[in-house]
């Protein structure tokens, strides 16, 4: 099970937008259509979709898998296909040589360098195996709020933009400082928000600096 | 919302640190209960795994781990120094439920959450997944509530009045201590 496995660590969100609490058949629906595709197998970068939460492989969304109690469970999954820098380069000159000695040549022009380069990059792409991780996701449909597994910054970014995109909805961080303006609109404290200095402690019997 | 508002918001972040802070002060000096709106009646505990920074100041930084690093003179030291807390595993205890996890103030993000519930563990609940997001749920909750209940002191007047002095004259014990700790060793 890829939602709540272990210790839990997570970003939570707000959920608005027209319709913020959609029926069960609309998110299987919408689930199946953004469901994850694969990764092809030329292009380098990573590839996003939602899977269902048992594994990694599950693609399998129904109505008893994916609702329990108030939540609806699937899973974000993300796979990475990238060629190691070091390994591009070793190859690479590898082959630059083979083609030096095969055209009896001194030296390559930049054109045909680069043409090499090209070649070897697909080649190592398509015998990479890509890197393949999955996220936990658990949304409380009437509390319209999304919890993530996943707290680094470009999943968070990937994830959002794909539930946005996926169910026409948008997702809100539950960052501190979106949190304290928040605040300070709904108590009408706005003004001494903004004028907020941080909080200076320092003593000046302090014996030593802290490094 | 627009570009200015989120910019706006961002560049409050730091209030997280002082969250954090205060919170610290709020366990040390009052013992760490608080009674929250929609939540209710709440124990807090900083535990272990400090992380003190300055803010805007990434080269100062002091992590403190195991063996009560909140009483240790590194501690008062650091906070003497300007630092604020960064990051710390907390402990926090609603009727029979008590949490253990990371809190860290640039995001609010939960870390390493654990929960035991001697209560439900006897009780079996029907559907352990639900129950364990739930409690997860209930306890983001729960850290909302202390941060609201911060801002809605550190928006007022009585911040700057009252808070300020008891947080510096806080800090100035703390290192006092420190000082007789150390000079005792």
């Amino acid at each position: 099970m890829l939602v709540g496995k272990g210790s839990l660590t997570f970003r939570s969100f707000d959920v608005s937008g027209k319709n913020a609490t959609p029926t069960k058949e609309r998110i299987l629906e919408r689930l199946e259509t953004f469901s994850f595709a694969g990764i092809d197998t030329i292009e380098e970068g990573s590839t996003y979709g939602w899977v269902a939460p048992d594994h990694l492989f599950d693609g399998d969304f129904d109505v008893a898998k994916v609702f329990r109690g108030r939540y609806a469970l699937f899973a974000f999954r993300v796979d990475t296909r990238r060629v190691p820098g070091p390994l591009l380069q070793a190859h690479t000159a590898i082959a630059w040589r083979a083609a030096l000695e095969a055209e009896g040549l001194e030296r390559l022009s930049a054109r045909q360098k680069r043409e090499i380069k090209q070649d070897v990059k697909r080649q190592l792409l398509a015998e990479t195996p890509p890197a393949q991780r999955a996220y936990g996701v658990f949304w409380n449909l009437r509390g319209r709020r999304v919890f993530l597994q996943n707290t680094s910054k470009s999943v968070v970014e990937a994830f959002r933009s794909l539930f946005e995109r996926s169910f026409e909805l948008e997702l809100t961080p539950r960052l501190p400082g979106l949190q304290a303006a928040a605040f300070a609109r709904a108590a009408e404290r706005l003004d001494p928000l903004k004028n907020a200095r941080p909080l200076d402690l320092a003593t000046r019997s302090a014996p030593v600096a802290v490094a | 919302m627009s570009n200015d508002e989120l910019a706006f918001a961002l560049e409050r972040s730091f209030l997280a640190y002082e969250f954090l802070t205060w919170l610290w002060f709020r366990c040390e000096v009052e013992g760490g209960n608080f009674d929250l709106d929609g939540v209710g009646s709440v124990g807090v505990a900083v535990d272990d795994g400090l992380s003190l920074a300055r803010l805007q100041d990434d080269e100062l930084k002091a992590s403190l781990r195991g063996g009560n690093p909140t009483g240790r003179p590194e501690a008062a030291n650091a906070l003497a120094a300007g630092l604020l807390l960064k990051k710390a595993r907390l402990v926090v205890a609603k009727g029979s439920r008590e949490w253990s996890f990371g809190l860290d103030a640039e995001t609010l993000d939960l870390s390493g959450v654990k929960v035991v519930d001697p209560q439900a563990e006897e009780e079996e609940p029907e559907d352990a997944l639900a129950d364990k997001l739930s409690s997860a749920e209930e306890l983001r909750e729960i850290v909302d509530g202390l941060f609201r209940e911060f801002l809605a002191l550190r928006l007022d007047d009585e911040w700057e009045a009252l808070e300020v002095g008891r947080l510096r004259d806080w800090v100035r014990t703390k290192l006092e201590r420190a000082w007789q700790v150390v000079g005792t060793a």
